[in-house]
């Protein structure tokens, strides 16, 4: 059986590897498909019943039947999910705020919520029109890489200004693509 | 299918620009396959999206080198550094790392070459011969048995692809199935999901969504974990011709196998290649080998997963259902270029099965020349650190979104599903069914509302045709195995032996 203990490595901390496994964890995730479940049953209710059909047939026909269907299958499934992660230690307690804690500490989860940070910045850039294509690229690069630390400043500017200018001569000037 | 049509599907392809798109796809396909974090799925999504200005032939001629690049590629990187490239090189990693450490490595590339080469033309042949049988006994059914067919297929990617547990594999399907509704509804136009928002009312936008699922979490996920990989030096590169023809048996077995699972809708390569190896061990006279350099394992993953590559095509081009969900992309990009596939695509366009055949047999000799003769420049790619090329990735995963529709909106897409990637990875809940239910989220909801229409509400066109009855059984049956009643049955009786 696995337990929560389980999930966290001899320092204390949770590891990546174990979160996946971690019954707190699947507790989340069941109630997480629980609410996306409620939320689909909410949302078919509020689709009109149109058509000729009347009881039963109304609702297995209309515009809403398979988010109906499908809101009911998520409700028991993610319940299915929450009580064996309940039954599996997952109960939320001291120990499960400390792994929580613990797990937003680790090395990896901070790295990997700062590439998100700039991936979602650059969308952002683009998707406002601040910068051209170009530029966004080489401000995006240049930072990730300097972040990552992929080598000497000078260095990544070079590799993060050369890759922007080629990709929008490969893209846009050679394949002839829209840039955003 | 007739020989004419397919020598004229072979003339028609042999144009320099047809061989041209080919051979830069199957690099490419190579590339994203060798190169640990880049799937064959991203390289399918990212290129549905760059190529849709191409004729429907040449973007054909690029995805399908693509997949079938990618999926070979994943075994330079599990030869040379022990990281399977995709999840179809998992059991090539346990043997080729090994042969590595003998110093083996340029042998045991070029035998994993040869053996994707050969499982390519098995999965081939069974693609010509399989399809027009498939798609004609596919004419005498109607929208029940379409309906369970797909809920099967949904059903199976969930329980193969789900790690420990098949329920949350099942919920990612459903999710996937939940936000195929978003949009108008295809029968009264009705909007549903859209959040008042016109950029929505034509559905969530597919291709920027998998290049979220597939380019942004991984790209995330392996830049947030710092594992230096130590990489064999490659020599050169050459199949040993004797241990090719002594594993015959098992390259025409282990191809079969391939075969079976693509076949079989929403499985794929990865189920293919461990299933493969281990029919392989169990069957094999020297199974000590195993886990220590085997050839007869390295050949039976290989030959299994390129076999599953044109064999996953069947069901997609006589159904409509995609065999894996690399092929539900395919799906995705055969309609943006108008091709329905379908019972009715051979009826209504019939060379088009010879033009995948000859699609697939150029594929598999650009695959044997260029993963013979360019496995070693090929492999200094891998030398390239992740901190560099994978941000690089990010920049093409943009443009790729982009294109499509020409639509910013499209970019925010693709990086909203890339943090739905990121939690579904996290909470141990498989991203493929999500993919699989997001696509045949449509043709189920059609079918299935076209059923209840016509039976007046009732369910019994489900258990009352025989072929719908059969297929409610193998659902049934799938659900109750996962039940924690099913496995206290088996251990009962398994203590009871």
């Amino acid at each position: 059986m696995r337990t929560a203990e389980k999930s966290v490595d001899p320092s204390g901390t949770a590891t990546p590897a174990a979160i996946a496994s971690d019954p707190r964890i699947d507790l989340a995730g069941g109630i997480a498909v629980i609410g996306l479940g409620v939320a689909a049953l909410v949302g078919a209710a509020r689709i009109p019943r149109t058509g000729s059909a009347t009881g039963l047939t109304l609702y297995l026909t209309y515009p809403g039947a398979l988010p109906l269907l499908l809101g009911f299958g998520l409700i028991i499934g993610g319940v299915v999910i929450a009580v064996s992660a309940w039954r599996r230690g997952g109960r939320p307690d001291k120990s499960a705020r400390a792994g929580l804690a613990g797990f937003l500490r680790l090395d990896s989860v901070r790295r990997g919520s700062i590439v998100l940070g700039l991936i979602t910045a650059y969308a952002l850039i683009l998707i406002l029109g601040v910068l051209p294509f170009w530029a966004a690229t080489y401000f995006f690069l240049g930072l990730t890489l300097v972040w990552l630390r992929a080598g000497p400043v000078w260095k990544v500017m070079v590799i993060s200004l050369g890759t922007a200018l080629l990709l929008q001569f490969l893209f846009g000037t050679l394949m002839r693509l829209p840039l955003p | 299918m007739s020989l004419s049509a397919l020598s004229d599907a072979f003339l028609h392809l042999a144009t320099p620009a047809t061989l041209a798109y080919g051979a830069a796809a199957m690099l490419l396909g190579i590339l994203f396959g060798a190169l640990p974090g880049l799937t064959a799925a991203l390289g399918v999504a990212l290129l549905t999206g760059l190529t849709f200005s191409l004729s429907t032939e040449h973007t054909l001629v690029i995805l399908l080198c693509i997949y079938v690049g990618a999926i070979y590629g994943g075994s330079i990187s599990a030869v040379l550094t022990n990281i399977p490239g995709t999840g179809a090189a998992i059991a090539t990693a346990w043997e080729g790392h090994a042969l590595a450490r003998r110093g083996e490595a340029g042998l045991a590339i070029g035998t994993a070459a040869t053996a994707s080469f050969a499982g390519t033309v098995l999965g081939l042949c069974a693609l010509a011969l399989a399809t027009p049988v498939l798609a004609q006994a596919a004419l005498k059914i109607a929208s029940p048995e379409i309906t369970l067919l797909s809920l099967v297929g949904l059903l199976l990617v969930g329980t193969l692809n789900g790690p420990g547990t098949a329920l949350k594999g099942w919920m990612a399907g459903l999710t996937g199935l939940l936000i195929s509704t978003v949009g108008l509804d295809a029968i009264s136009a009705t909007p549903r999901f859209t959040l008042g928002s016109s950029n929505l009312l034509g559905g969530v936008p597919f291709i920027p969504a998998m290049i979220g699922l597939f380019g942004v979490a991984q790209v995330v996920e392996s830049l947030s974990q710092t594992r230096p990989a130590q990489i064999h030096s490659l020599p050169r590169v050459l199949p040993n011709w004797g241990t090719l023809i002594k594993h015959l048996p098992v390259t025409i077995k282990s191809g079969l196998v391939g075969i079976g699972v693509g076949i079989t809708p929403g499985v794929g390569e990865n189920i293919a290649a461990l299933l493969a190896y281990s029919v392989a061990r169990r069957s094999s006279k020297e199974p000590g080998r195993y886990g220590h350099g085997s050839y007869e394992g390295l050949i039976a993953a290989e030959t299994a997963n390129n076999a599953c590559v044109p064999a996953a095509v069947i069901p997609l081009i006589a159904l409509g259902i995609p065999g894996s969900p690399v092929t539900a992309i395919l799906l995705g990009a055969l309609l943006l270029h108008g091709v329905q596939p379908g019972p009715l695509l051979l009826v209504e366009n019939p060379t088009f099965l010879a033009e995948i055949i000859a699609i697939f047999a150029l594929a598999a000799v650009l695959l044997l020349g260029l993963a013979l003769l360019l496995a070693r420049p090929i492999s200094l790619i891998l030398h390239v650190p992740s901190a560099i090329l994978l941000p690089v990735v990010t920049s093409v995963c943009v443009i790729g979104a982009f294109s499509l529709n020409l639509s910013h909106f499209d970019i925010g897409v693709m990086v909203a599903f890339g943090v739905v990637g990121i939690v579904m990875r996290g909470g141990g809940f498989p991203t493929a069914p999500l993919v699989m239910g997001l696509i045949l989220g449509p043709f189920i909801e059609t079918n299935l509302r076209r059923t209840f229409l016509l039976s007046d509400g009732s369910l019994l066109p489900f258990v009352t045709r025989p072929i719908s009855l059969a297929l409610t059984l193998i659902l049934v049956l799938l659900l109750i195995t996962q039940t924690g009643w099913w496995r206290r049955f088996r251990e009962s009786r398994r203590s009871m032996a």
